[in-house]
């Protein structure tokens, strides 16, 4: 899952990015809205997490423009501001959550949780497919109840694949959902990772859980 | 029970009914007092005046008609000598009243007693010259007898009368003041209620309205603050009051509001850095850069808690200047040179353009805190690259310091705002740097102690300039 952090206080925006990385998402980081912006049409994310007193162009501005240019990827604001009035603004703006400073890493990481489920994702913090169970929080990956050991990068590919059951994943999005955007498109890192993750996985009854469609991507059938 | 009987007896109104009923009563003696010993003195003397008026006529008539009473004879007019006192008498008895004694005796004795003495004789020792006198005799009156003793040539009358009816009188008067002075004075004692109450109703109003004033509703006033007299007085003396405790209510909130938000940040990143430190095992270069960035937060909030602290105690006038006399260029060069370490770290730099030399009576540490203040912001808000231009002249009387750098500027609409107290500019300004608002309001604070100026003016998204203006004298 990739995830657009905005913040325009470095050392905040900082420890966000290493926690969230520990949760094995990848993270973006823009320090202002416009710089934000920028980022938003260039790649796409599964949530944007954005502060709201910037520089250039404020949380709220932001969400106001994005919404406008039919960008529906989840928001969650954070901001020092406790008040009603200001939370009523900023999920009035199109934002879809609110988190007061200085807050719990983990009440964070859960909203993330929260807000990725939304959507046409399942409502569950356990994704399955067969015998195959990814638990969101834990990190842990059982194959009909046997533990599979994963790196973090084949983790965030069987978690995206997973999240899209039963839909063709391209190479492309693949790329886009599991990696920063200091990674660089042009190889095929992503087939060698299928092909670690397809060892990994092997199905006793033989049909491979991750099926290549040819010319179009990679799928995971129930 | 007990406590509002013993509420009642300690109220204003019971004092002041208590008061008035005193000074009534008090009065109300001294009067009938009065009254008494007045008509006691004028009886007297109007009885005495009586009786002497009596004994001078008699006297009069005796020695008028040249009798000689002592070797009377009967003649033609008078046939014993009682119808020749009678005679004399008349005129006098004619004023008589019914128990007027009169006795008439010479040196050989005496000679005429009125009858209502009968047996008794009227015994005055000494008696040598007239007088008034006080005389008692049980078998004539039980009251004492006023007496008139007047002596003629041979001849000495006497006139008296009993006190009686002087002292019945008092007596009634007595009577009738004994009913009359505590019915008075239960009255006058409700009066006192009813006038206390009526002066002090208001005073009730005031005490429930105010009683129900707290730090909530300091909106509310006292009502009866139009009337003239000295409770509309107290009145817009309490509103006064009630005004400045919420003027200084406000700022309390207000100061604390902005210290809470002024010290988030910090708490924020310590906290999330310490929470991801905490989730898993780290390598220890990992752990050596967080409790560093831990320390400069730690730094950061003791600073804003510092500059919170300085513009409280210099609005509450607690602050005195240390001034001497100090070169002005070389404190401001000093402060440069610091700042363009700083200043390095966004590859900015400082130019300085300083005319000649001058000394000035200040307080160093704190203008150089303000000049610190000030270039610090410009640091903050200048683009990276840049360079920040500091310039010194003097006037006839002042030195000015102006600090202009190249940045993202200042909102026309918050140009004049961002000296005031917590505010918070552009909302992202004072959030990042760990107070701007209350760095500038710092700066603010110490020029105006000393008697200078802080201006700032701003094309948006382009120059801005700080001005700061210093006198060269002062009246210190």
């Amino acid at each position: 899952m990739r995830i657009l952090v905005i913040e325009d206080e470095k050392k905040v925006a900082s420890f966000i990015k290493k926690g969230l990385e520990e949760e094995l998402y990848g993270i973006d980081v823009a320090y202002n809205g416009k710089e934000g912006l920028e980022l938003i049409y260039r790649n796409e994310y599964d949530l944007i997490i954005s502060d709201i007193m910037m520089p250039y162009m404020n949380g709220i501005e932001f969400v106001k423009e994005i919404r406008k240019n039919g960008i529906e990827t989840p928001v969650l604001l954070l901001t020092v501001k406790d008040s009603t009035k200001s939370k009523v603004e900023g999920l009035d703006s199109g934002a879809d959550d609110y988190l007061t400073k200085p807050f719990s890493f983990d009440e964070l990481t859960a909203r993330v949780r929260a807000l990725l489920r939304r959507k046409d994702y399942p409502k569950e913090n356990i994704l399955k497919a067969g015998g195959l169970q990814l638990d969101l929080v834990a990190h842990k990956v059982t194959l009909f109840n046997e533990d599979i050991i994963l790196t973090p990068k084949e983790y965030s590919i069987l978690e995206y694949l997973l999240r899209n059951k039963n839909k063709v994943v391209s190479r492309t999005k693949l790329i886009e959902h599991v990696y920063d955007y200091h990674f660089d498109s042009g190889t095929n890192v992503i087939d060698v990772y299928i092909n670690k993750l397809r060892n990994k996985l092997t199905n006793k009854g033989g049909k491979p859980f991750i099926q290549t469609i040819r010319g179009m991507g990679y799928t995971i059938k129930d | 029970m007990i406590n509002q009987l013993k509420s009642f007896f300690t109220s204003s109104r019971f004092k002041i009914a208590l008061w008035y009923a005193a000074v009534f009563l008090i009065l109300e003696t001294i009067l009938g007092v009065t009254i008494y010993i007045y008509i006691l003195q004028k009886s007297e003397a109007a009885l005495d005046s009586n009786i002497e008026s009596q004994a001078k006529a008699i006297l009069r008539g005796i020695e008028e008609k040249h009798f000689d009473l002592e070797t009377f004879q009967s003649d033609s007019v008078y046939k014993s000598k009682d119808e020749l006192i009678w005679d004399i008498l008349y005129e006098a008895i004619v004023f008589n009243r019914r128990n007027t004694f009169i006795q008439i005796s010479s040196s050989s004795g005496v000679i005429f007693k009125s009858a209502n003495l009968s047996g008794n004789i009227i015994e005055i020792d000494r008696i040598n010259e007239n007088k008034l006198l006080n005389y008692y005799n049980p078998q004539l009156s039980e009251h004492t007898i006023r007496l008139c003793l007047l002596k003629g040539r041979g001849y000495n009358v006497i006139v008296a009368y009993p006190t009686e009816q002087i002292e019945q009188m008092l007596g009634l008067l007595k009577e009738l003041y004994l009913i009359i002075a505590p019915l008075f004075f239960i009255i006058s004692i409700a009066g006192g209620f009813v006038i206390s109450y009526k002066s002090l109703s208001r005073i009730d109003k005031i005490i429930v309205k105010t009683s129900e004033i707290t730090a909530r509703n300091l909106k509310e006033i006292i009502p009866g603050g139009n009337y003239k007299d000295e409770f509309g007085r107290l009145v817009n003396t309490m509103n006064e009051m009630i005004g400045r405790i919420k003027k200084s209510v406000e700022y309390m909130n207000e100061f604390s509001l902005a210290a809470a938000h002024e010290l988030k940040t910090p708490l924020t990143i310590l906290r999330g850095e310490i929470e991801i430190a905490l989730k898993s095992e780290k390598p220890k270069e990992h752990y050596i850069e967080i409790l560093k960035s831990n320390y400069e937060e730690t730094l950061r909030m003791t600073r804003i808690i510092d500059n919170l602290f300085f513009i409280s105690k210099s609005e509450n006038s607690l602050i005195t200047l240390e001034r001497r006399p100090v070169e002005f260029y070389p404190l401001l060069k000093s402060v440069v040179q610091n700042m363009r370490m700083i200043a390095k770290e966004r590859e900015m730099d400082i130019s300085l353009n300083l005319t000649s030399d001058i000394t000035i009576n200040i307080d160093a540490g704190l203008i150089k805190q303000a000049l610190y203040n000030i270039i610090d912001n410009a640091v903050k808000y200048g683009h990276e690259k840049s360079t920040i231009e500091i310039s010194a002249d003097e006037t006839t009387d002042k030195i000015n310091i102006n600090i202009t750098n190249r940045g993202i500027g200042i909102a026309p609409d918050k140009v004049e705002k961002i000296f005031d107290k917590f505010y918070r500019a552009d909302e992202s300004r004072t959030r990042k740097s760990g107070g701007v608002g209350l760095g500038l309001s710092v700066v603010k604070s110490i020029i105006e102690l000393h008697g200078g100026t802080v201006s700032v003016s701003s094309a948006h998204g382009d120059l801005t300039t700080f001005t700061i203006r210093l006198p060269k004298e002062n009246g210190h």
